[in-house]
């Protein structure tokens, strides 16, 4: 019926020739297939080093790599979240504390189990440091450990089974660790999606690290900071637990610094000045402060 | 269960599974399928099985009767009741509230106050497509062009057949009957052009139409804040999003019949590269205007009384075809404007045809731009179609135009980044006179194409399930 319709209107209208296939045909056209598709994902992964879209993953694997390349040691360890990556810097610090420092600061969805993890790595390779800074906005407490950030650090498969605290993961976010490592393609495919849009964005974007792990940061937005006032207060009107994942972390890091005898500073990443007169938000803040306070109130 | 869901992937892994273990036993696979097909329905609602086997079992034991009956006023009397029965169901589900509201409104124009009956009745999921297809077979056996089907498996499997059950294509009985009345084979040749369709069908639908689908929600949620090239844009994303949805949902549709040894009917044939409003309809969801065609404009007298009832009789088919798309003002509106256009385009289209025709140096000019001239008629039945009411109409003609926003180029570069590949590939279709063209190119080629959309998929495609358009009419 459809062909006769085709025929009755001159040539224009398309039909549909299927042609004579075969099952090698087919099958060679379907390894074929698969082969690009691997060969796209691999490509991506390569691509995925150099032009990164997505800071937060770029971030964790580089101060992971710093952290592994680290040929001497250093007095201080700053570990934390990006407040700290774009908001300390090295040769500063190091004037402050009259010695020597590095940067490992990455995202708050990495929480404090990445600093424990940082730091148990850190003496295993240098020994213990002098002092250790650990810097956190406010919401990462309430935070668990992600499968997302779990799959960007750079060490063997499991390694969060045996790590110091162990991170239990379900199955399925074990899956996702591995397509996070291994499929980019599909795991990453709203950064790879972004990049493909913004074609020129990304190939002008470079995410730098300085060599003490600084990251300077040109836009200076004090709107945008005003404009998330009220999403800070709507946060912390919302009932609040502190994760067992940070609970957890932290006691190993005290234990670590008992064992060691080295000093850990914990400090709040900096924060609107409104903010902490308000008074639900200096409430939220005293109860993490507490809970804080009891797993780490006992040590020196 | 959407084609986009993994429950539908696992679903038809266990029925495809089933159905090539049991070879050449038709009769049983007919059973399976039929089993099949109620399952996926239900998995919508199973409150309307009932429905589905009301009107299946109604249409069989009314054909039945009048294949047995010789009088021509007690067959005619048959068919009417059939006809009235089918639509009454469509009509009470899908346009009691409209009629009723509109009665109502009607009535507050002339200074009577009217309370409309408001009740809520949930739209059974592709009873505009199973009606009508159970409604042309009863037809077909009352023109005498097929005898009453005998087995009532058969005939529910015709109504029912999963791929096209929720969204077409209207399938004939004549074609989609016979073959489930026979032994189906698979040759290689259907195999590949079925994985063709599905993995096109998919694109389609998960990058281009999901993608372009948020820009022009958007656009359309929140026409106020929108002006000038936006609003255009808005309406090239919709136009683009629907046929994207539709074609995507036919071609995956034909696609998995196809892997199983059915052949449906093509339902789309690049229909934004027609060059005039009929040829458009011979493109544009090809089952719905050919069934308006064979079932409703022809038994009204076509063309065959001259221009006047010719136009009267276009009018009627259009209005009800966009009457058929849903329960508002807007789709009756846009099926006049395409009624409109098949009119004018009779009447002054041939004149510059003509013209034109003989000026055949330019031939692929002239054919550009009809193309694009038919497109722009498009687009405004476009924004017809998707307006939410009469007023976001008005808005859109006083405010659409070509001036510039700050918005405008992150709309433009983001439309024209899902829709150019799709059209070089379907210019090249179209070029080609061939919907499979692709299949005809070497293994390693054909192998990069597929590849390139998999690869889409995989980044594009949204992650949550996205409804198909067509499923709310």
């Amino acid at each position: 019926m459809s062909d006769s319709v085709a025929k009755s209107r001159g040539n224009m209208l398309p039909v549909e020739r299927e042609g004579r296939s075969s099952a090698r045909r087919l099958a060679t056209t379907i390894a074929w297939t698969l082969f690009f598709v691997l060969a796209a994902n691999a490509g991506t992964i390569v691509a995925l080093r150099h032009l990164p879209a997505n800071l937060g993953y770029w971030l964790v694997k580089q101060k992971w790599r710093m952290l592994e390349d680290l040929d001497r040691p250093v007095d201080w360890l700053v570990l934390g979240d990006s407040s700290v990556n774009q908001g300390l810097d090295c040769r500063l610090f190091d004037e402050i504390v009259d010695g020597t420092s590095v940067n490992l600061g990455t995202t708050a969805v990495m929480t404090m189990v990445n600093d424990a993890w940082m730091l148990e790595s850190y003496i295993e390779k240098h020994g213990p440091p002098r002092g250790v800074l650990i810097v956190h906005v406010y919401q990462m407490w309430q935070e668990s450990a992600r499968a997302v950030g779990i799959g960007e650090i750079p060490r063997p498969w499991g390694f969060w089974n045996q790590a110091q605290p162990p991170v239990a993961i379900s199955s399925n976010d074990e899956w996702l660790v591995f397509l996070q490592r291994f499929a980019p393609l599909y795991a990453k495919h709203a950064s790879i999606a972004e990049m493909l849009k913004h074609p020129l964005r990304t190939l002008r974007w470079r995410a730098s690290v300085d060599a003490r792990g600084f990251m300077s940061c040109e836009d200076y937005l004090p709107a945008r900071i005003e404009s998330e006032r009220q999403a800070h207060l709507e946060f912390v009107r919302r009932s609040y637990e502190l994760s067992s994942d940070n609970r957890r972390a932290l006691e190993r890091i005290v234990e670590l610094a008992e064992k060691h005898q080295f000093d850990v500073y914990l400090a709040n990443s900096p924060i609107l000045n409104d903010l902490s007169k308000d008074l639900v938000f200096s409430q939220f803040f005293r109860r993490t402060h507490q809970d804080i306070e009891r797993i780490v109130g006992h040590s020196p | 269960m959407s084609f986009n869901s993994s429950i539908f992937v696992l679903f038809f892994a266990v029925v495809y599974s089933a159905y090539l273990l049991l070879g050449k036993r038709f009769k049983t696979q007919n059973i399976l399928l039929l089993v099949a097909s109620y399952v996926f329905y239900g998995y919508w609602d199973w409150r309307f099985l009932g429905l589905l086997l009301f009107s299946t079992v109604l249409d069989f034991g009314l054909s039945h009767w009048i294949d047995r009956t010789a009088d021509p006023g007690k067959r005619k009397s048959l068919l009417v009741f059939s006809v009235v029965a089918n639509l009454g169901i469509l009509g009470f589900f899908k346009y009691f509230n409209f009629f009723a509201d509109s009665f109502a409104t009607l009535l507050a124009t002339v200074g009577l106050e009217a309370t409309p009956l408001d009740l809520r009745i949930i739209l059974p999921v592709g009873i505009s497509f199973y009606t009508f297809q159970s409604m042309s077979y009863t037809v077909d056996v009352y023109r005498r062009e097929l005898k009453a089907e005998r087995s009532l498996v058969n005939f529910a499997l015709y109504v029912a057949f999963f791929p096209q059950l929720v969204a077409g294509p209207i399938e004939r009985a004549a074609s989609l009957l016979e073959t489930i009345a026979r032994p189906r084979t698979i040759p290689i040749d259907k195999v590949n052009a079925g994985l063709y369709l599905i993995v096109w069908g998919y694109f389609k639908k998960l990058v281009v139409g999901d993608n372009l689908g948020t820009i022009a929600n958007e656009v359309f949620n929140h026409y106020h804040d929108y002006s000038g090239l936006d609003l255009v844009l808005g309406v090239v994303a919709f136009s683009f999003q629907i046929y994207c949805d539709f074609s995507g949902y036919s071609d995956i549709a034909r696609g998995l019949a196809k892997l199983m040894g059915f052949e449906l009917m093509v339902n789309f044939r690049l229909p934004y590269f027609a060059t005039s409003p009929s040829d458009f309809w011979a493109r544009w969801h090809i089952s719905l205007s050919t069934w308006l065609r064979d079932y409703l404009y022809i038994p009204l007298g076509g063309n065959r009384h001259g221009s006047w009832r010719t136009s009267r009789n276009l009018m009627i088919t259009m209005a009800l075809g966009g009457l058929w798309h849903g329960a508002a003002w807007t789709f009756v509106i846009w099926g006049i404007y395409h009624g409109s256009l098949l009119i004018l385009y009779r009447q002054l289209g041939s004149h510059f045809a003509r013209r034109l025709g003989a000026a055949r140096t330019t031939a692929l000019l002239v054919q550009g731009v009809k193309m694009l001239v038919m497109f722009c008629f498009t687009l405004i039945g476009w924004a017809i179609f998707r307006a939410q009411s009469v007023e976001q109409l008005v808005y859109f003609a006083r405010h659409a135009g070509l001036a510039w926003s700050p918005d405008s180029m992150e709309l433009l570069t983001t439309v024209a980044f899902f829709v150019a590949p799709l059209l070089l590939f379907e210019a090249w279709q179209q070029w080609s006179r061939d919907l499979f063209a692709l299949l005809h190119l070497r293994p390693v080629a054909q192998a990069l194409a597929y590849s390139s959309l998999v690869v889409g998929l995989s980044i594009f495609a949204a992650r949550e399930v996205t409804e198909f358009i067509y499923f709310q009419f």
